[in-house]
């Protein structure tokens, strides 16, 4: 069943270039949205919570961790939204404390689209 | 200099070395582009050498680092980097992008400045990678501070951090993405970044000196110059597989170079030439800014004898004499739209070699588009074709013929396949297109519109055909038969 996709970045480029990843490696979605920052992106959620989100780390106004640890805490119609953390930090503590704080999995960049495929096809069904 | 301070300037040198072709690998399999990069020796260099090496604009990508190294550094393209690394991050049509390489404004690349600035991120993501897995612990953390697009010796100060007069550590370095021009890039250690990261205390210094990560007796040299990194046409021939070489499978590999050997070959005249103009070329504009230029500040090897003073920069390809249209004739203000082939040949990457020969039969054409689903993936030609399967399956040698011969018949079209696949929209221009194929080779452009669907193709042959409707011109002979490739 095609699942619904939320893409957080504060960068136009890096959401269009998620986007195109994202359909490069055959993951079905109907509904694709965006936001800038983590604020937007708790704003579309509430409105309309979706299956998958891709979330950036380093965002001006709220970063992704922020965001993260509002949609657990004060958004319950996003229980089972699952969250996934793209980022280029990949020190070791850093993953392990943003998945503690609720995330499902975590990307690094730079990306390819086999690295979506095997991240995201886990919560496709 | 302290010992421990060299220990970490060479560290950091054969570490950079690393990065920056996982870089260009890293952005291949993102975006699906070749990238290679040729490190070359590294060197103290000054602001008014950096002037020389990159003369226009340049994109600065500024990385703050704490660890072992501990300061800021700095990546830094110049005006054919900028364009070409934008361009392909932003998915700019290749004719788009050998329009802004050339035309080269500042304002241009201003508004390329979110992709640099992501291209920066990129970047540092695959360094901290690389620095984290050999130095573990010592390595924390490097994070992009700041982007710069311009030209930086103009306020060394402020953008690069170094005094005008000032020696740092320079790692140069040439870049190719698929068949656009070359371009420079290089990395920029001031000096304070490894003084700071030496002088950390007492404790700090035993641990890193206590690390062997940072020995200096495991410390290889420093890359030099190389160019057997680069993939020259002579080369690839010389890699394609020989009748001889007779016991090998028909495996990706070999198919790979028996294909880039037959597109490469035919093209390698124009090449050279097109190549020779552009170090004509670049050795006038670096006369040109030698002559203008205010008294060079002297490099002095002699202060730092472990760094060789930099030598004189290579001639980067231009970037400029690609994509000027140079034709005149009225036919060539004409669109793709206008003389496409409207019906293209399409098969998977799952197809095999003979499917594409039946393909190519069928519709009488000398091009495969090859995708799934209208999405163009690749295009296989004729020549592909020849390079894939086994000499032996033309008649003339069916003596001598093994069962071998009629397996590279059944070799997947996705392992020879050209990819990615230069494209035109139905706007492009009969000039545009003649120029294309004149400087990058390849016969065949499929014509996309702005979905990315494929419309239809144009042909060498498509364009003989406009030219030749001029009364002045008489055919004879018949029309050549689409041949099987074998025969
Ligand atoms: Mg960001």
């Amino acid at each position: 069943m095609a699942k619904s996709l939320l893409i957080v970045d504060d960068s136009a480029t890096m959401r269009k270039i998620v986007i195109r990843t994202v359909r490069m490696s055959g993951l079905d979605f109907d509904r694709t949205e965006e936001a800038g920052n983590g604020a937007e992106a708790i704003e579309k959620l509430k409105q309309s919570p979706v299956d998958i989100v891709l979330c950036d780390v380093n965002m001006p106004e709220m970063n992704g961790i922020d965001m993260v640890k509002k949609v657990r805490a004060e958004l319950p119609t996003c229980a089972n939204t699952k969250i996934i953390m793209v980022s280029t930090e990949s020190s070791q503590d850093l993953i392990d404390s943003i998945l503690r704080e609720g995330a499902n999995g975590y990307i690094t960049k730079p990306f390819t689209p086999e690295r979506f495929q095997e991240k995201l096809s886990p919560f496709m069904n | 200099m302290l010992k421990l301070e060299e220990d970490i300037r060479l560290r950091t040198l054969e570490l950079s070395a690393e990065a920056l072709p996982a870089f260009c690998e890293d952005i291949s399999g993102m975006f699906g582009v070749e990238m290679e990069t040729v490190i070359q020796p590294s060197c103290n260099e000054t602001v008014s050498g950096l002037q020389k090496r990159f003369k226009k604009l340049t994109a600065i990508n500024s990385v703050s680092a704490e660890g072992v190294l501990n300061g800021t550094f700095h990546v830094v393209f110049d005006q054919g980097g900028l364009f070409t690394l934008a361009g392909v991050v932003v998915m700019l049509p290749e004719n788009r992008i050998k329009e802004v390489i050339r035309q080269g404004s500042k304002e241009e690349a201003q508004r390329m400045s979110d992709a640099i600035a992501e291209l920066g991120n990129m970047m540092v993501g695959t360094w901290d990678r690389v620095f984290r897995e050999a130095l573990r612990k010592k390595h924390r953390h490097f994070k992009q501070t700041g982007t710069f697009i311009g030209k930086p010796w103009d306020n060394p100060e402020s953008v690069l951090g170094v005094g005008a007069q000032e020696e740092f550590l320079f790692m140069p370095a040439t870049m190719t993405v698929d068949s656009y021009p070359a371009f420079t890039c290089g990395v920029i250690f001031p000096s304070s970044i490894f003084e700071t990261a030496a002088e950390n205390g007492p404790q700090q210094k035993q641990d890193v000196a206590g690390d062997e990560a940072l020995r200096a007796d495991d410390v290889v040299p420093v890359p030099v110059e190389g160019d057997d990194e680069l993939t020259e046409p002579a080369a690839l021939e010389e890699a394609a597989p020989e009748p001889d070489e007779r016991a090998a499978e028909p495996g990706p590999e070999a198919t790979e170079d028996a294909a880039i050997a037959a597109a490469g070959g035919e093209d390698e005249t124009m090449e050279q030439e097109s190549a020779a103009a552009d170090a004509q070329e670049q050795a006038a504009d670096d006369e040109a800014v030698e002559e203008n230029a205010p008294a060079v500040v002297a490099e002095t090897p002699a202060a730092k004898p472990q760094q060789p003073a930099c030598p004189r920069p290579e001639p980067a390809a231009a970037v400029d004499a690609a994509a000027q249209p140079r034709f005149t004739h009225p036919m060539l203000t004409m669109t793709a739209a206008q003389i496409m082939q409207k019906e293209a040949a399409w098969l998977t990457p799952a197809d095999t070699v003979q499917d594409a020969i039946n393909k190519m039969q069928q519709h009488e054409t000398g091009y495969v588009m090859i995708g799934d689903g209208g999405v163009l993936q690749g295009i296989v030609s004729r020549s592909d074709v020849a390079g894939a399967v086994s000499p032996y399956l033309r008649p003339v040698f069916a003596k001598w013929k093994r069962p071998l011969d009629d397996a590279t018949l059944q070799i997947k079209l996705t392992w020879i396949m050209t990819r990615p696949v230069r494209t035109i929209t139905p706007q492009t221009s009969l000039d545009v297109i003649v120029d294309t194929m004149l400087h990058f080779g390849g016969r065949c452009l499929p014509v996309v519109d702005q979905a990315g669907a494929v419309q239809g193709i144009v042909t060498a042959f498509d364009i003989f055909k406009v030219l030749t409707t001029s009364r002045d011109v008489s055919q004879t002979g018949r029309m050549p038969q689409t041949a099987i490739p074998l025969v």
